[in-house]
């Protein structure tokens, strides 16, 4: 499956524009671009200032409802800002609605999701609930690869792992 | 004449009482942890605020218990949000806004103003502090520590009191007045400034390194970096000035 034009990474992160974000995802990509697919940003005006203030010059930056992403992002749309963009959303249930409104998600990352009640701890700084787990599952059927990482420096956790690790 | 009098319902926490949050607020990350992160600290910073707002102890349990919700950002920057958070808790306590709002606010600034903190503070403020502490000490000696500290501190502590004070004059304002302190645009400064330390203090060192019996070591070590650089490119810069502080490293430790 290719990836969609211009989309780098595609990656579930509760903090969203966060230091391990910039500091450290956006130069192992190459990324010049950061597109936040999120509805709650979205309609937020504090928290649209506040992400841009910790954008680094030069670094293109767009805050788009979920809806509004896919229709960028599916073949055919108009792509993101930079040619070479990191997508970030907020839950694994947005990447499952892109995914369903025909955006290429051939990777996922995982990078933070944090606890709450019903969730289980799989990564340091990734705990599922069993109904993510099984999206996530039904989104490797279809031929994404899925993984948990929070920085690029260290191994990526395959979904075959955080499976084991989600029934111990 | 309406406003004033709903200003003047709002009750306003001491100014002890704000010296104290902000004093806790020095041990935010004390009982970090990966489930709330620091949220045991956060709330701990907030309670005397708490305690001042809130007489009935129902209420501010309730209001504890909000504190302890999912909380993480730098533990710099925390501060305009703890100044913001009390400044807002004022208003539930005064029933002016949604006892949400607060969690919002933390939740919503906490991210953001970790990567400015993050960028700021870890990988430019400290290690230009510690490079220039390193440059100094071949003339001070052990007293560069004290040169590392006091810079940094220079810097970190008026910072803090700062974000700390904007946040609970400013409330949501705080964006605003952080946004115009340049912090963003800062960093790549600080950083340039921490690459042209760490060039220095290389270069003094490999003279170091040659001198007063092995003055071929220099001129070794720095042609090395040229001609692996030359002939190797794909080597990257990094990994050749690696290799060539290693060799000088090996030589003047007299290995070879």
């Amino acid at each position: 499956m290719k990836e969609s034009a211009g989309v780098a990474l595609v990656r579930v992160d509760n903090r969203l524009v966060h230091g391990q974000v910039l500091e450290a995802w956006l130069p192992a990509l190459g990324a010049h671009g950061i597109l936040v697919a999120d509805d709650e940003a979205a309609g937020n005006v504090l928290a649209r200032s506040a992400m841009a203030l910790a954008i680094p010059p030069k670094v293109s930056f767009q805050v788009v409802r979920v809806d509004a992403a896919a229709e960028l992002l599916k073949p055919g749309g108009k792509g993101p800002q930079a040619a070479r963009t990191l997508l970030l959303l907020r839950d694994v249930r947005d990447a499952v609605a892109l995914h369903e409104q025909g955006v290429p998600m051939p990777k996922l990352n995982l990078g933070n999701i944090h606890f709450r009640a019903g969730r289980k701890q799989v990564a340091p700084s990734v705990f599922l609930g069993g109904d993510e787990l099984a999206a996530l599952e039904r989104l490797a059927s279809e031929g994404t690869e899925v993984e948990v990482r929070a920085v690029p420096g260290e191994p990526a956790l395959p979904l075959a792992e955080i499976k084991q690790r989600f029934r111990v | 004449m309406e406003a004033t009098a709903a200003a003047r319902a709002v009750r306003r926490v001491s100014t002890g009482t704000l010296a104290r949050a902000f004093f806790r607020s020095l041990f935010l990350q004390a009982a970090w942890n990966p489930r709330g992160m620091q949220n045991v600290g956060f709330a701990d910073a907030i309670a005397p605020a708490l305690e001042e707002l809130y007489p009935d102890p129902a209420e501010r349990a309730k209001a504890a218990a909000r504190h302890l919700e999912f909380f993480n950002c730098h533990p710099y920057l925390a501060a305009a949000i703890l100044g913001g958070a009390i400044r807002l808790e004022e208003r539930v306590a005064a029933g002016e806004a949604p006892p949400e709002s607060v969690s919002r606010f933390k939740t919503t600034l906490g991210p953001p103003f970790a990567a400015l903190g993050d960028g700021f503070f870890w990988l430019a403020l400290r290690p230009v502090a510690a490079l220039a502490a390193a440059v100094t000490e071949p003339f001070l000696g052990l007293g560069c520590v004290l040169v590392f500290l006091g810079l940094y501190n220079a810097v970190h502590l008026p910072v803090r009191v700062w974000l700390f004070a904007t946040g609970y004059s400013r409330g949501e304002g705080v964006v605003d007045a952080v946004a115009r302190a340049h912090f963003a645009s800062g960093t790549p400064l600080l950083k340039a400034c921490g690459a042209l330390l760490a060039g220095a203090l290389v270069a003094r060192s490999l003279l170091e390194a040659g001198l007063p019996h092995r003055p071929f070591h220099v001129l070794l070590v720095a042609s090395t970096i040229v001609v692996a650089y030359a002939f190797l490119p794909g080597l990257g810069v990094t990994r050749v000035t690696y290799i060539a502080a290693l060799l000088g490293l090996a030589l003047g430790a007299r290995f070879f």
